[in-house]
């Protein structure tokens, strides 16, 4: 490199000794940078793009999802995957994995319409989440869709709305119980243990109008142990054949929801992602061996095995998108720490409230790595990006990569004083697009109206 | 029955008797026999006399299928051969009754014989038994007088060659004169071109080598033996075997022997003063197929023993057959595993697939370009390690073994070749090798019965296995190891790695190396729309060429159990529905092109989800052409061809969009071409059907769906009043 022949300048520092600062893991991760993502230029991006710019990765979502399905596709025989919408509902995104076969996974009559609208088919649709109302179950009645019953008035009003429809409902039930791997969440769905479940059974077993044939479970999220799903799936085969038994109904789906931990590294969490967090094979083989196991009998009396419907959303998109951030300032803290304030913050990137988002350079930093703070631009306390990180200085300009950023950041994001950036997507000839215009003005107040006697600055009176 | 419809049924029995010698199945041309035989009424008299008794005794005796003419058709002739040596009088007409009566009993007792035999047909073997008894017996049965029939005079017909084999045609029939011999090919001709090609053909053949051998044969020798050959190629060429280039060889090798079959017979039964008749015909056609029969099943000549047919209806029946299930004899099975596997080692691969295993697949699983993660150190590391084993097929488990240790990559065990196996004796009587299996993972015991799916074991790297993988054969006997036979995977998707990157679905695929395999997920959707349910009717208004008109297709149910699509023109086809596939086959009736659109549109659908690609071959008669077109094609392709038929299916807003894009492309002429479009919607099925060529444009829209009451069962359902 011609840069080691003469050496160049950097920000001097001081760095303090201190005790326990010695670990296994090393002082820093390196003088690792990246300049590029899926082989387009960093400086480009921002170049024609600004900052801060979301980046996805097209051919990086298709993997995913194709490493997911070829998991439990070759120990499973029938297999659905489930796009989970509130993870990332970009129509680009969830395009992307529907061309890839991937159902869509609904909780809102927004996410409903979106879908539609994005062109999936009703019976591909699956409608979750406790708030349901009226006229958008009436639609989804009407149109085919697959809908999750999550708690008893929700069973009288859709029970209303097929008599008045004249329409037989097929129905799943959302259940919860223990499986004593995770907290259960107790708030979503019927409860197995309490009898809740099978009474809700029972009375869609005497319904006219109502057919139970699914059943659903999401245990909770990030769930690091693969056993909690063989659990999970052993008790919901359980609940089927006795419910099968005690109402007659014909069970056809079993949907276990998501939580498959992505490579995010949860606040706290001791280990790196890389050691903590299983492959989708781990989860694969536990959850198809206790399936298949569960269902043999059902299989040996030539009835075919249920559909496992998946919705893990987190996995699959989380490392397929990134967040790049420009540098806007430097700042030293009064207990010696350096930090810099980004263009960027906790408005773009909800998740930095739970995960330490991997932090990357994207050119070569000269100087020691010291303990930096990351703060974002909002004029609010809350606003870090990671209290904590080993950084060579910066300097003005210079931009970091924060990832993996895919899950729940497009969809949690704040429009709290600025602007919402640009999303990229790199195709897999590195060819991109803007997938979600950078928001102006315009996009600000175009739901506003003002009232006549408000629309001047200036006091009639 | 109705005393009308009665006789109606009774004539039509009779002409279809007479039909059956020259084997056309229409009474039409059974009646234009008829009339030939009454160029000499001696003869023909004596035939419809002997007919009308085996007739009246079949029914009598209540033989089965007596509408088929294969008891009469015996007696016919040995009416009809009397009738051509002696003058037809009271005594006479007692000794063709007699004989005809004798002639039904040996046809019964015949037929079960040869069939028990060797699977052969009796042909007219009770004839020629019966009419030599009752020949000889009339050898000293003074009370008949002889009957000399008038040989075709000099003048001729039409030249004397043609008037030869016109005479020996007429000879068939014991009218041994151009006249009836036009007639009878006027029959032939309108049964079956085919047939009329050998019936020339072979007695060119035939006529040829016994002129050549005998020097100048005795006109009257061929006159009244010369159908001999004819009857060799027909039978051979167009009927037992599968019509083709080495069906066509065989019946002309057969013409040419039974010339030579001929002049033994000659020589032989002069010296008892007996007619030749039909033996050489008889000896000849047996043996040919006797010998033919013990041969192994293999893609070569294929014999039509079990279910005799017109060449044309044959040929097309096999065309579809062999677009659809590849070749004969290959055995279909399931892939064994669930999701998409890659090819490691195909048939006849480099490595170990070699004879006598050298009908064998390998396979793995491959992400990117690796079949494992990390560095492939561990057996962990194998993608395809431990992942769940099916059975391919139904049968039971003959042998298994699973305590051998899985190799560490890289190493084999050379001393137990086929490591841990399970071997499954199917109902044909082959079997099946998984092989490779993982350590303790045989999940199934000897004598288990098992079903196609049935998990069985788990994917592992015992024997001779360097790394991961299942090795999958079809062998002879239940040795572990024996000499491996022809298969194939079946309603998979394939990914070829030499031909295109896009998946195809297919019926018959034999991957190569390098090529991906898996089982298609069905689109429940697809398969409630298209369910052709008994008793289902479809209407629908129909544009062609601009004429507008309301249609209906309805599903029945045949008495041995075939459902068919019906329209109400009267032209139906057969289908099978099962769960991952529609097909149709079997068109018949008159010509109707709103329902050759449908079969043209829907012939052969998977009920594969997601975006797919296929292709069958339907035959050509489905598709719309000119009639110069139509004559060219007839004239070009005697047999009848198929139409090189892709389709492909996606979804689009709220259907199934299904397109089909059609060719046939005959020698020396521009190829006919055809698009057709469907649109499936999910609940309602085939709500609009669009077809397009140069000749016609067609577009049907659904307007109503109905369901019959099955009439059969009165109670079923309530009357409304």
């Amino acid at each position: 490199m011609s840069e080691s022949s003469k050496k160049s300048w950097s920000k001097p520092s001081l760095t303090p000794h201190r005790m326990g600062a010695l670990n296994k893991f090393g002082s820093m991760h390196g003088y690792h940078y990246q300049d590029k993502f899926e082989g387009v230029s960093i400086a480009e991006l921002l170049a024609k793009y600004g900052s801060p710019l979301f980046v996805i990765s097209e051919q990086r979502l298709r993997d995913n999802v194709r490493k997911l399905l070829r998991a439990f596709e070759t120990r499973y025989g029938n297999v659905t995957y489930a796009w989970s919408y509130k993870t990332n509902y970009l129509g680009a995104v969830c395009n992307t994995l529907h061309q890839e076969g991937a159902w869509a996974e609904v909780v809102s009559a927004f996410e409903y319409e979106k879908a539609r609208q994005l062109g999936v088919p009703a019976e591909k649709i699956l409608f979750n989440g406790p708030h349901k109302e009226r006229p958008i179950l009436e639609r989804v009645v009407a149109e085919g869709g697959r809908i999750h019953l999550d708690h008893l008035d929700e069973l009288y009003l859709l029970e209303s709305i097929a008599r008045d429809a004249n329409k037989q409902v097929n129905v799943t039930m959302r259940l919860n119980f223990d499986t004593g791997y995770t907290e259960p969440w107790s708030r979503f769905g019927f409860n197995i243990e309490s009898g809740k479940a099978m009474d809700a059974a029972r009375l869609l077993g005497q319904s006219s109008h109502l057919n139970l044939c699914g059943l659903h479970s999401h245990m909770g999220t990030f769930i690091l142990d693969p056993r909690a799903y063989a659990a999970q799936v052993r008790i919901m085969c359980a609940f089927m054949d006795q419910a099968e038994l005690a109402t007659g109904c014909r069970i056809d789906s079993i949907d276990i929801g998501g939580g498959f931990a992505s490579m995010n590294a949860l606040q706290g969490s001791y280990l790196p992602p890389e050691q903590l967090v299983p492959s989708f094979d781990q989860y694969a083989e536990a959850i198809c061996t206790a399936l298949n196991d569960s269902t043999r009998e059902r299989d040996l009396k030539g009835r075919a095995r249920p559909r496992l419907i998946m919705e893990s959303g987190r996995s699959v998109v989380d490392d397929a998108e990134v967040l790049i951030s420009s540098v806007v300032g430097n700042k030293h803290m009064l207990d010696g720490r350096r930090s810099l304030v980004l263009d960027a913050g906790v408005n773009l990137l909800f998740t930095a409230f739970w995960y330490n988002h991997q932090v990357t350079p994207t050119r070569l930093l000269e100087g020691v790595a010291e303990d930096t703070v990351l703060y974002g631009p909002l004029c609010m306390n809350i606003d870090v990006m990671r209290t904590s990180v080993m950084l060579p200085p910066l300097n003005v300009g210079d931009s970091l990569i924060f990832s993996p950023v895919g899950a729940y950041n497009n969809t949690q994001w704040m429009q709290f004083i600025e602007y919402r950036p640009n999303v990229v997507m790199v195709h897999a000839d590195q060819q991109l697009s803007v997938v979600r215009k950078a928001e102006n003005l315009d996009v600000m107040i175009a739901q506003e109206s003002i009232p006549a006697h408000l629309t001047s600055v200036k006091s009639k009176g | 029955m109705q005393p009308g419809q009665k006789l109606i049924a009774g004539l039509s029995g009779l002409c279809r008797a007479y039909g059956a010698i020259l084997f056309a199945e229409s009474p039409w041309v059974g009646c234009c026999c008829l009339l030939a035989t009454f160029w000499f009424p001696n003869a023909g008299g004596a035939g419809l006399l002997a007919a009308v008794t085996a007739m009246a005794t079949a029914r009598l005796l209540n033989f089965p299928n007596r509408d088929s003419g294969l008891y009469v058709y015996n007696s016919l002739l040995v009416g009809l051969s009397l009738g051509a040596f002696y003058q037809l009088d009271l005594h006479l007409a007692v000794l063709v009754m007699l004989g005809a009566v004798l002639a039904v009993f040996v046809s019964v007792a015949m037929a079960d014989i040869t069939w028990r035999f060797g699977k052969l047909p009796a042909l007219s073997l009770p004839f020629v038994v019966v009419a030599l008894t009752v020949t000889l017996a009339a050898h000293s049965y003074g009370t008949l007088s002889r009957y000399l029939l008038p040989l075709a005079p000099n003048d001729g017909l039409i030249s004397p060659f043609v008037d030869q084999f016109l005479t020996a045609l007429g000879s068939i029939y014991f009218i041994p004169h151009p006249v009836a011999g036009l007639l009878l090919f006027i029959a032939i001709v309108i049964s079956s071109r085919y047939i009329a090609l050998l019936a020339i053909a072979g007695f060119l053949c035939g006529f040829s080598t016994y002129a050549f051998l005998s020097g100048s044969p005795h006109q009257d020798l061929v006159a009244w033996n010369g159908f001999n050959f004819v009857l060799v190629a027909v039978a051979i060429g167009g009927l037992f075997t599968l019509p083709g280039i080495q069906s066509f060889l065989l019946a002309m090798a057969g013409s040419v022997m039974a010339a030579l079959v001929t002049a033994a017979t000659e020589t032989f039964m002069l010296v008892y003063g007996l007619p030749v008749m039909a033996l050489p015909f008889l000896i000849t056609t047996l043996t040919i197929l006797l010998a033919l029969n013990r041969r192994p099943i293999s893609s070569g000549l294929q014999l039509t023993l079990d279910r005799p047919m017109l060449p044309e209806k044959s040929a097309e029946q096999a065309r579809l057959a062999i677009a659809r299930h590849g070749e004969f004899g290959s055995v279909a099975l399931l892939p064994p595993f669930y999701g998409r596997w890659h090819i490691y080692q195909g048939f006849n691969g480099r490595h170990t697939h070699q004879p006598p295993w050298q009908h064998a697949l390998d396979f793995h699983i491959v992400e990117g370009d690796k079949s494992y993660r990390t560095n492939g150190g561990s057996l962990e590391d194998f993608y395809c390690f431990g992942l769940p084993v099916l059975s391919p097929v139904a049968g039971f488990v003959v042998s298994t073994l699973d305590t051998l240790p899985d190799n560490p990559p890289g190493q084999v065990d050379m001393v137990n070749n086929w490591g841990n196996h399970v071997l499954i004796r199917m109902y044909n009587g082959l079997y099946v090798l998984l092989a490779h299996l993982k350590q303790g993972s045989v999940a199934v015991e000897i004598g288990a019965t098992i079903y196609p799916g049935h998990i069985i074991a788990q994917c592992g790297s015992s024997g001779r296995s360097p790394q991961p993988h299942l090795h999958l054969h079809v062998q002879w006997g239940a040795a572990l190891g024996g000499a491996t036979h022809p298969f194939h995977l079946t309603t998979v998707l394939h990914q070829s790695l030499s031909q295109s990157d896009t998946a195809r679905f297919a019926l018959f695929v034999r991957p190569e190396m390098g090529d991906w395999v898996m089982l298609p997920r069905v689109e429940p959707t697809l398969l409630d729309s298209l369910k052709l349910g008994v008793g289902s009717q479809l209407s629908y208004q129909v544009t062609i060429n601009g004429f507008s008109f309301k249609r209906t297709l309805h599903v029945i149910l045949t008495l041995d159990g075939q459902l068919r699509l019906q329209s109400d023109s009267g032209a139906s086809a057969a289908f099978v529905l099962q769960e991952n596939l529609l097909a149709f086959y079997q068109r018949e009736g008159p010509a109707d092109l709103f329902l050759d659109c449908w079969l043209l549109a829907l012939g052969l659908t998977p009920f594969a989800e997601g975006e797919l690609a296929w292709c069958d071959q339907p035959d050509m008669k489905l598709l719309p052409m000119r009639w110069p077109q139509r004559l060219t094609a007839m004239l070009l392709l005697p047999l009848g061809g198929g139409i090189d038929s892709s389709y492909q299916r996606h979804w689009q807003e709220d259907y199934w969009l299904q397109q089909g894009a059609h060719v046939v492309k005959l020698p020396l002429n521009r190829p006919i071409a055809a698009t057709t479009e469907v649109h499936i919607q999910p609940g309602l099925g085939c709500r609009l059907l669009r077809l397009s060529s140069d000749v016609v444009s067609l577009e049907a829209r659904l307007s109503q769906i109905g369901q019959q009451a099955d009439a059969g069962i009165p109670a079923w359902k309530e009357q409304k009043s």
